[in-house]
Formats: structure tokens, C-alpha cells, sequence
């Protein structure tokens, strides 16, 4: 899975940093998956943009529950 | 249903209803009811309830007939395991199944079931309705009407039955005035998402600042995790106590190494 980067305008509001593209892992139904997304530098807070959840990570869920 | 004291026989409330209507006289409200019984799925392990439901409705004066698949074999309305929200195409299959199973209104006794047929304009009673001779109309109560009627009974039967008055939990009006874009409630009902996760998750964002600003728009993002959906909620604070909330979605897959 990839994403758009649009770290470099988000801030964590917590750490008053901007946000860097990291490597991010997530699990579901225990199959792993990782993709870069702006996330905090200080505190590991994420950010996912609306395009990646409703699209390709709604796609795999939908995909892992048929199986 | 959890802690039941033992020794006390396991009874659904339909069946002690059968029972005290029985014993009672029956009202006959149920005289016009002509359709095939939809049994709950969850009623697939309690005989004793769908018993009690079919006795009812016949007391009642309705004329009822069997699906093809009921009782033990009694299939899911569409409900269970939110399917509507994960799987909408899915759902919509589902249901048109099941109300396509017989052509006749249905008579039903859990509450899910009638929503989930009301909302797709099949006609159905729930038997509660078919025995006293309520009226129902119209089509499913959304998520926040529901909520509203919970509430509205908590406080009915508090003031009924102990005397207490009731102060309504906050969440029922707008507490946060929260301003939603055009079109976002309609996507909160189909996705099942009650305003109660908005709330809390700005709150929880607002309490604690995590959550991100937007530079270029000004706009927050925050996250908020109810059992197994991590919602994301994208808002805007217009003076001190009034949120836009721009848009609202939700995955179920879990994010690894992030502080809970
Ligand atoms: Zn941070």
C-alpha cells in the first residue's frame, strides 16, 4: 500500500512538530501489512489520509473477510 | 441475561408475556395480520421464545404461516455483524434475500429485524406492536432517533416505576454544536457511526491534543477507537464551544505501535 505524502503540512498538535512519512505495520484478521504515512517524529502520533482508508485499506478488509 | 440469579427458570420476556396475556384477556389487536413469521436468528437456541411468539400472534387473532427456513434454521435479517457498515453490498444482497423469501408481510419480534426490513420498504409488525394494537408506520428510526427513544424510555420507566427523575445525558441535544458538512449525517447512518464517536472523539482530541492540523486548511484530524473501528474524524473549531465536522471515516485493521 502506498499513499500520497502530505506530511510536510500536518503538525502534531501534541509535540508542535510537522509530520514525517513513516513506515507504519497494521494487522487484520492476522495477515500484516505496512505503508508509509505521515506520522509524528516525537510521539509516533498518525495521520491517514481519508484516500487510503476508503480505498485500499477498505479494499483489503473486504478482501481478508470473503476469505 | 448475564447474572441471573440460579435457580430461577431461564424465560425470554416474550414467553412471560405469552404467559400473562393468557391468563389475562387478549387483547385481539392482531386481526388483521396475514404474513410469515421471521424468526431472530438469535432465537435459534430458544424454542421456548419462538413458541411463545407464534401463540401470541395466533391469540391475537393473526393469521401467520412458516418461511422455508425458520426456527432452528432461522437465518440472519442482515443485521448481525454490521454487514451494512463493512459490506454494503453485501448487506443489500442479504436482505433482499431474506425479504424476497415470501412475498407476505412478516411478523417479527427483535428489533434489528424490523429495521433492517422497514429500511428496505418491506412491510413487517414486530409482535409487541401486533398485540397491543400499536401503530407502526414509517420507515426505520435512524441512530440518533434511537438513541433518543432509549433515553426517553430510561427516563419514562425511571419516573414510572421508582419515582426518579432522570437527568438526560448531555450527548442527547448537541452538547459540542457541532455542525455537520452537507450529506455527513447520511454517511454516518448508512456506516453506523452514532454521534456519540464524534463527540467523544473530539472531546478526547480537544482534552489531550493529539491529533493533527492541517496548515494549509486549518483543519484538525483526530482519531478515536471503539472496540474493533478506529474512526477519523476531520473538524474545524469555530469560536470557543461551536466543531465543523468536515467528514468522518473508519477502518477496522489495527495500527501496530501506536500509543493507546
Ligand atoms: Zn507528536
Amino acid at each position: 500500500m502506498e499513499t500520497e505524502n502530505t506530511a510536510d503540512i500536518l503538525e502534531c498538535c501534541k509535540c508542535h512538530v510537522t509530520l514525517e512519512s513513516r513506515r507504519t505495520d497494521f494487522v487484520y484478521l492476522n495477515y500484516n501489512f505496512h505503508v508509509d504515512v505521515p506520522r509524528c517524529p516525537k510521539c509516533g502520533q498518525v495521520y491517514l489520509p481519508k484516500a487510503l482508508v476508503e480505498g485500499k485499506m477498505a479494499d483489503v478488509e473486504m478482501l481478508l473477510e470473503e476469505k | 441475561m448475564r447474572r441471573k440469579p440460579s435457580g430461577l427458570p431461564k424465560r425470554q420476556h416474550i414467553e412471560l408475556l405469552a404467559d400473562a396475556l393468557e391468563t389475562s384477556r387478549m387483547p385481539s389487536a392482531g386481526g388483521g395480520f396475514d404474513g410469515a413469521v421471521f424468526d431472530s436468528c438469535a432465537a435459534r437456541a430458544f424454542p421456548a421464545m419462538r413458541a411463545s411468539v407464534r401463540r401470541l400472534a395466533q391469540a391475537a387473532g393473526a393469521r401467520i404461516h412458516e418461511l422455508r427456513l425458520h426456527d432452528r434454521e432461522a437465518q440472519c435479517c442482515g443485521w448481525g455483524g454490521h454487514i451494512q457498515a463493512s459490506n454494503p453490498a453485501l448487506f443489500d444482497r442479504v436482505v433482499a434475500d431474506r425479504v424476497e423469501a415470501d412475498p407476505s408481510p412478516y411478523l417479527v419480534y427483535c428489533a434489528n429485524c424490523r429495521d433492517t426490513f422497514r429500511a428496505k420498504g418491506k412491510t413487517c409488525s414486530h409482535i409487541i406492536g401486533l398485540v397491543f394494537g400499536l401503530e407502526e408506520t414509517g420507515s426505520a428510526p435512524s441512530i440518533r432517533e434511537k438513541r433518543e427513544n432509549s433515553l426517553s424510555l430510561v427516563s419514562s420507566l425511571l419516573q414510572a416505576f421508582w419515582g426518579e427523575s432522570h437527568e438526560r445525558p448531555q450527548t442527547a441535544a448537541n452538547p459540542m454544536n457541532l455542525q455537520y458538512s452537507p450529506g455527513l449525517q447520511q454517511k454516518m447512518e448508512r456506516l453506523l457511526i452514532s454521534e456519540e464517536v464524534v463527540v467523544q472523539g473530539i472531546k478526547l482530541a480537544e482534552e489531550s491534543s493529539v491529533k493533527t492540523l492541517n496548515r494549509d486548511s486549518g483543519e484538525y484530524t483526530c482519531s478515536y477507537r471503539e472496540g474493533t473501528v478506529t474512526y477519523w474524524i476531520q473538524y474545524s473549531q469555530k469560536g470557543t464551544d461551536h466543531f465543523n465536522v468536515h467528514d468522518i471515516y473508519c477502518h477496522r485493521m489495527h495500527i501496530l505501535g501506536e500509543a493507546e
